[in-house]
């Protein structure tokens, strides 16, 4: 500190608070940045400084294949998060996520391998996911359990079906060709020269962000996460939202799945478990509360950028994946702690 | 009329004015506390705040939202530190590091929220603190004979010590939480709009508690209270602040009630005008409409099993007070008005169109609700915090929400529309906001509670339905809301508004019913709204008027 005011004019007492500070050389842009939004620039702070960090230390990072794979595995954490992003916003959480991807990633290779058409095999995975999102949302609010619970026994339930059903055993299976380009990072999607899984998280995020603030759904999602009983009150449709949440939740956890298959090529009802503390933490890490009622996907955007880059800065110094995640996990409660003491601070004003 | 600043000052107690109690022994304070100043970031809660209580003396600290009243508390009860000033408690400078340390120096604080562990006992709660980690402090039994008294005279000596806290009223929890404070030994007590849930019953003998506890001329209460009455009734001398300053202190029978509330307000003194006197009838009652058709009809309503029927008739523009002790089924009776829960027997319905609607169509409540939303009738709950406001929501989010299948096409939003209907909403209720994007809470109680009333006059209802929605609201904002009730009245909607404030109820309302027992045992009218004919009521008492009928 002692530098940045090296040279007081002369006459002003160096006990002077005031004056010193007029003397201060003007912030730096992520100081600015941090005065004029608070900690809501912190997500945006830690992708420029980890996008810089990793171009800096990872030769070749600044090339259009790397950056589009980090896009491809970052569009895939992104849309397991479009529904741990929404039952957060209600004040759940669904822990089902992982289960679901997993489905979507077996069933779809084993139909295909049976010679199911590609579209049937969409339709039935879709009907399923639709109807264990149901589930996790009317046995949370019939029950009065925490979805915490029923998510996770609910994922267990399906995660074991879906074992019995394909005996334990490895399927091998080939997709259509357009799915597996879809996450190939020097793909084309159309005339758009970017992968489809890119083009699908963009288009999605796009709408999840417009449907967030423009939409009823939207204003009543967060109605309903920020104050349950006012929201019953006000008679908001809450099993509506609840379902809602799930379904999406489900759907685009099993469609995930099923990009992850043509990503990964070894299907497996457990290829997606890392997927359970990713997507909860790309989701905190953006900022959004676990008690609901804040937020919103655009943070979890960052998040899950922020996630993705610094796994791939700490996967390209060498480091392990025991390293990734002890390293994953003190950002979180750094992040956690300053978010929370913004939160407690505004509450005491 | 707004008092000048030296008015004050003059008024003010220097040395030699500061007189203790009647009673109490002159000149000796207990509680001295010099330029006391806090901020929170660029919020300047207190700014060389003073303030002086003698010992034996019941004090009064008033003040609107916002005046700092909440942080001196909070310092004096050691939740926060003070950037500068001294307290002297008893003659030695203290300076409290945690609630705990502000205990052991002899202050005790209770607070508006019922801090209670509520799957725990009554006694387990009165003596919450007092135990070792694995031992208790003292025996059961003798926790139980240590707290009967005390707890007889706050009223609750019927309640079973051993029963679990939730199954408490609010109004029994908190005096359970001033129990709390009074077992233990205190020289000074700290209320701190710790008697808001209280009914007229309640703070009555909470006052005598009070009065008999600093009769020995050594302890002493300091109350925080938005209830004028309760001050210009208990205390011997009012401190007033006014954006973290002292602007005055005055003793109880020198000054009228409406100069300290210019005091409080300050330039602006908006609240000067307020209800003060309403008992005798403001300009703010609204006319009887007898002649006027009538919007909501209750015919033989049982609320509880073996409670005695009886009828309501609510007219179009019509204003409906609901006066009762805590506990005796005015929130039943306001809910089931509003479709939420149902009576035992007996038929809620509202005209429309000419033609009767039953209320309670469904045996599902949340139809029944729907049922009564969509014929008009709304309801504002009382707990402003827990069921009024969303959090971390602006308060243009905060408004809409029952609106939103007006406002919005095919489930999208017509941003216009909103912009327009909450920007005049806002000006109409004169909500005190930067913007429309501001987070709620960022308003004060009284702002909030006219966002939370806007909410439902956005639905444009027929018939609104208030649960006590002054509670928690200070004096200027308390006008604003009659204000705007009596103007929502002369437009034709129907109001049925239970309020735990008399005055107010006597200040708008031209007829109030009295609940008792579950049942509605009179409607006073004309020459009988008197405060002491609504208390008679209440307390079941036969007044001469009806002796008359």
């Amino acid at each position: 500190m002692a530098s940045l005011h090296t040279s007081p004019a002369p006459g002003v007492e160096p006990a002077d608070r005031g004056s010193q500070q007029t003397l201060r050389p003007p912030a730096n842009p992520a100081v600015l940045l941090l005065r004029r939004h608070g900690v809501d620039s912190v997500p945006w702070l830690l992708v420029i400084a980890l996008f810089v960090a990793t171009a800096v230390s990872l030769d070749g990072f600044l090339t259009r294949p790397s950056i589009l794979s980090v896009l491809v595995i970052s569009s895939l954490l992104g849309l397991a998060c479009v529904g741990q992003t929404l039952t957060v916003m209600l004040g759940g959480v669904d822990l089902s996520i992982p289960a679901l991807m997993g489905m979507g990633n077996v069933i779809s290779i084993m139909l295909a391998q049976d010679g199911w058409p590609f579209i049937a095999i969409v339709l039935l995975v879709g009907a399923a996911a639709v109807a264990i999102g149901t589930l996790n949302a009317v046995l949370s609010r019939a029950l009065k359990v925490h979805p915490l619970i029923v998510t996770l026994a609910i994922g267990s339930i399906v995660a074991g079906v879906v074992l019995t059903v394909t005996h334990g055993a490895s399927v091998n299976g080939t997709l259509p060709e357009w799915l597996t380009t879809a996450v190939s990072p020097v793909a084309h999607t159309w005339f758009i020269p970017l992968p489809g899984v890119l083009v699908a998280w963009i288009v999605i995020g796009a709408i999840l962000l417009w449907a967030q603030r423009g939409t009823r759904m939207g204003r009543l999602l967060y109605a309903v996460g920020s104050n349950p009983v006012a929201a019953r009150l006000s008679l908001a449709p809450e099993s509506v939202v609840w379902i809602g949440a799930y379904v999406i939740s489900a759907l685009i956890a099993a469609y995930t799945g099923m990009l992850l298959a043509a990503y990964s090529g070894a299907p497996s009802v457990t290829v997606a478990d890392p997927y359970l503390f990713m997507t909860i933490a790309a989701v905190v890490v953006g900022g959004t509360s676990l008690l609901g009622g804040s937020g919103g996907y655009g943070r979890t955007i960052l998040g899950v950028l922020v996630v993705e880059l610094l796994t791939t800065l700490l996967l390209g110094l060498g480091y392990s994946t025991y390293v990734q995640g002890m390293i994953l996990g003190i950002m979180i409660v750094l992040l956690v702690s300053i978010y929370g003491r913004d939160q407690h601070v505004s509450r005491r004003v | 009329m707004p008092v000048s600043r030296e008015t004050f000052v003059s008024a003010d107690a220097g040395p030699a004015a500061v007189g203790g109690p009647p009673a109490g022994a002159a000149g000796d304070a207990l509680l001295r506390v010099e330029s006391l100043s806090k901020s929170y970031g660029e919020t300047q809660a207190l700014d060389a705040a003073r303030l002086e209580v003698a010992r034996g003396e019941i004090h009064a600290l008033v003040g609107e939202n916002g005046s700092g009243k909440s942080s001196l508390v909070k310092v004096l009860s050691g939740v926060t530190g003070q950037d500068e000033g001294i307290a002297t408690l008893d003659g030695t400078a203290v300076r409290f590091r945690s609630p705990a340390d502000a205990q052991r120096a002899g202050i005790m604080a209770v607070f508006q929220e019922t801090l209670v562990a509520s799957e725990l006992s009554v006694l387990d709660n009165v003596f919450m603190g007092q135990d070792r980690l694995f031992r208790r402090g003292r025996s059961r039994a003798a926790e139980a004979e240590a707290s009967s008294d005390v707890l007889s005279q706050l009223g609750l000596g019927d309640v079973d010590v051993r029963r679990p806290m939730w199954s408490l009223t609010l109004a029994q929890q908190q005096l359970v939480t001033i129990a709390r404070a009074l077992v233990q030994s205190w020289k000074l007590l700290l209320l701190d709009e710790a008697t808001s849930a209280l009914d007229v019953d309640g703070r009555d003998r909470l006052l005598e508690v009070l009065r008999e506890a600093v009769g020995d001329g050594q302890r002493s209460v300091l109350f925080v209270t938005h209830r004028m009455d309760e001050v210009m009734q208990s205390s011997h001398r009012i401190t007033v602040l006014r954006g973290g300053r002292t602007v005055g202190v005055v003793r109880r029978g020198e000054v009228a009630l409406d100069q300290v509330l210019s005091m409080m307000a300050g330039e602006s003194g908006t609240a000067a005008a307020v209800v003060a006197g309403g008992a005798s009838g403001g300009p703010l009652r609204v006319a009887r409409r007898s002649d006027a058709a009538a919007v909501l009809r209750l015919s033989d309503v049982v609320l509880q099993p073996g409670r005695v029927p009886f009828d309501l008739l609510l007219p179009e523009g019509g204003v409906l007070g609901v006066a009762a002790l805590e506990g005796h089924g005015q929130v039943d009776l306001l809910r089931c008005v509003a479709g939420i829960s149902s009576p035992q027997s007996g038929a809620v319905t509202v005209v429309r169109d000419g033609r009767e609607v039953d209320i309670h169509h469904s045996r599902v409540s949340r139809h029944n609700a729907k049922q009564a939303f969509r014929n008009g009738i709304v309801y504002v709950p009382s707990d402003r915090k827990s069921e009024g406001i969303f959090p971390g929501l602006s308060v243009l989010d905060n408004l809409i929400v029952p609106s939103l299948p007006r406002l919005s096409r095919a489930g999208v939003l017509r941003r216009r529309k909103i912009a327009d209907e909450v920007g005049d909403a806002v000006r109409d209720l004169g909500v005190k906001t930067a913007s429309t994007r501001s987070k709620i809470e960022t308003l004060s109680g009284g702002n909030q509670q006219k966002v939370v009333m806007g909410r439902w006059l956005l639905t444009t209802p027929r018939v609104l339905v208030l649960n006590d929605p002054m509670r928690g609201v200070d004096p200027g904002a308390r006008r604003d809301l009659l204000e705007l009730l009596h103007e929502a009245s002369s437009r034709g909607m129907a109001i049925l508004l239970f309020s735990t404030e008399l005055e107010e109820l006597l200040t708008l309302c031209p007829e109030i019913a009295i609940v008792r027992d579950h049942s509605v045992t009179q409607v006073l009218s004309g020459e009988e709204l008197t405060l002491d004919g609504l208390i008679a009521g209440m307390f079941g008492q036969t007044t001469k008027t009806e002796a008359v009928r």
